[in-house]
């Protein structure tokens, strides 16, 4: 199960005996300038957003809690391989240019023609699943040096539809060394019906994106990581309430 | 290119000039003081009519074919936010809901009247539940195929006969263009909205249907259905063919059934424990809560325009 998911799961830096060749640290990588910039541009601005416009309606509630510019490290809840695209989607043209999704290295760091777009247009991190020797952060930690704006799936897994599965500390080591980087709680719900896990074909629907306020770390890492998953819960439930008839009864 | 002739152009020039003045009077109103609460909805409000009414009046000019793409667009829009408010077992079957939308549109743009009047009910009828049944899906069976026909009837079929308006034969005044009738529709059927408001806010006392939707009066009805009447008194005979007697009549009709297309989407709601069915037009809700009132009153008008013109 573990293996086909999409995000990774933060492990401690000691290497286990049968390590994949893949799972290595990998150098970091800054996003691409110049042309491949441009083009990356490109393919959200005029390609990624106005498929996505027909396959998501997107439902944002308080946009202006988003971050106006880099470092900050966007914590989502993972259903879903367009719960990235949702999230890519919301974010304002400057602050997507400097967007960079997290994702496991040895689910997408190919050297295929996916992997290229997947490292290049797509701008995602890699880090290694499991089993990796070194400091498996230090490719974040650099993209929040130079000013990015992370997307961090910090259940490590997409998990069952619908649910948050147990979070991973990799967040409250992250932001451990990062102190002054924000982190934004942001609850994604339905993007796991328009394309579940295991579906290839994408079915139109609209999806709710809720945006909580910036929080800073404190504490140790694993209460932070703790803090912020009830951030999401209650995301998850104060949504529920502003659209229910009793509210709006009159 | 195409335009909208003359008849019509003055019309959508009045509408531009009734949404300027809107913004003139909530600009002037708000100015040097920090908008709140409903200022802040009504201006959302307003700034998204003028987007709405861009895209209308914008499609009508462009001719019969784009203002059809728009309007399959506009059922698009209310069919997602239609199938994502009411969550239904089977994933696939939901495919099928889309297909019956682009056949249907794709009839319309070809203008087989007859089958673009009777595909989707056949559809609901047959390939809806023999979906399901190929999808050996029993549990919910009921449930599922009536939930999705009455989805296709509400945001396909019923919001579909707008552009049908468009290739009708009868009722176009030459001055205006089979754009006037379209025009005339949904500026009435908006207008209706509005006037049963004004008129329920200031008359208003017993109400007609306390728990589907608390806001609609008996006072709101009957002004707004006199309000409308009088507006296309005025307006038909000079964007329809319609005569001042059958113009009234049609404004009455569109007035009755724009009303019950909003108590439909009420119940609907109110149904589900929701309030809006999505959030796509800011100060409006979802594009399903905007087109409410059309979901009845496109085919009375429709059917209106078959019986009342000569």
């Amino acid at each position: 199960m573990a293996a086909t998911s999409s995000t990774f799961a933060l492990h401690s830096t000691v290497a286990s005996a049968g390590r994949r060749p893949r799972d290595r640290v990998s150098a970091y990588q800054p996003l691409p300038s110049g042309g491949l910039g441009w083009l990356r541009f490109v393919f959200f601005v005029f390609v990624a957003r106005p498929i996505l416009f027909f396959l998501m309606g997107l439902d944002v509630h308080h946009r202006e809690r988003l971050p106006p510019k880099g470092p900050a490290v966007l914590v989502a809840n993972h259903n879903s391989h367009f719960d990235t695209m949702a999230l890519l989607l919301v974010l304002p043209l400057a602050t997507l240019r400097r967007a960079r999704p997290v994702a496991a290295a040895d689910y997408f760091d190919k050297p295929t023609l996916f992997g290229w777009f997947v490292r290049h247009i797509i701008g995602v991190v890699f880090v290694p699943r499991t089993g990796a020797r070194g400091d498996v952060l230090a490719p974040i930690v650099e993209a929040l040096r130079a000013g990015d704006v992370v997307i961090f799936f910090p259940e490590g897994t997409r998990g069952q539809p619908g649910e948050m599965a147990p979070f991973k500390s990799g967040l409250g080591k992250l932001l451990e060394r990062c102190p002054d980087v924000p982190a934004i709680p942001i609850h994604l719900r339905g993007v796991e019906r328009v394309l579940p896990r295991g579906a290839i074909v994408p079915l139109p629907l609209v999806c709710d994106v809720t945006i909580g306020e910036a929080m800073w770390k404190t504490g140790d890492a694993r209460s932070f990581v703790e803090s912020v998953r009830d951030r999401l819960d209650r995301l998850a439930r104060t949504r529920h309430v502003a659209r229910t008839s009793a509210e709006v009864a009159q | 290119m195409a335009t909208l002739q003359p008849h019509s152009a003055w019309v959508a020039e009045g509408i531009l000039l009734l949404l300027l003045l809107a913004t003139g009077v909530i600009w002037a109103r708000s100015r040097g003081r920090e908008a709140e609460g409903e200022q802040v909805e009504l201006k959302k409000r307003v700034r998204t009519f003028w987007v709405i009414a861009a895209a209308v009046l914008g499609s009508l000019a462009l001719g019969r074919g784009t203002s059809v793409v728009f309007f399959s667009l506009v059922s698009f829009l209310a069919l997602r936010e239609f199938l994502t408010i009411v969550p239904l077992g089977n994933r696939r079957i939901l495919f099928v809901a889309y297909a019956v939308l682009a056949v249907q549109y794709a009839l319309v743009y070809e203008e087989m009247t007859i089958a673009s009047l009777l595909f989707v009910p056949l559809a609901g009828l047959v390939l809806i539940p023999s979906g399901l049944v190929l999808a050996g899906e029993t549990t919910g069976f009921v449930r599922t195929s009536s939930a999705l026909v009455f989805g296709l009837l509400v945001t396909v079929y019923g919001p579909g006969f707008l552009p049908l308006l468009l290739s009708l034969p009868r009722g176009v005044n030459p001055a205006a263009g089979p754009a006037g009738i379209v025009l005339l529709v949904v500026l009435l059927v908006q207008l209706n909205d509005v006037a049963q408001y004004l008129w329920g806010r200031s008359l208003g006392r017993r109400r007609i249907a306390p728990r589907v939707s608390p806001n609609k009066t008996v006072a709101g009805f009957v002004g707004g259905a006199f309000t409308t009447a009088a507006l296309s008194l005025a307006m038909a005979p000079l964007l329809t063919s319609l005569d001042r007697a059958p113009a009234a009549v049609f404004g009455l009709l569109l007035a009755v059934s724009g009303f019950f297309g909003d108590l439909l989407m009420s119940a609907v709601k109110r149904d589900i424990g929701l309030k809006d069915t999505a959030q796509t037009l800011p100060g409006h809700g979802g594009v399903l809560d905007r087109i409410d009132s059309l979901i009845y009153a496109a085919p009375a008008a429709f059917l209106g325009l078959r019986f009342l013109t000569s």
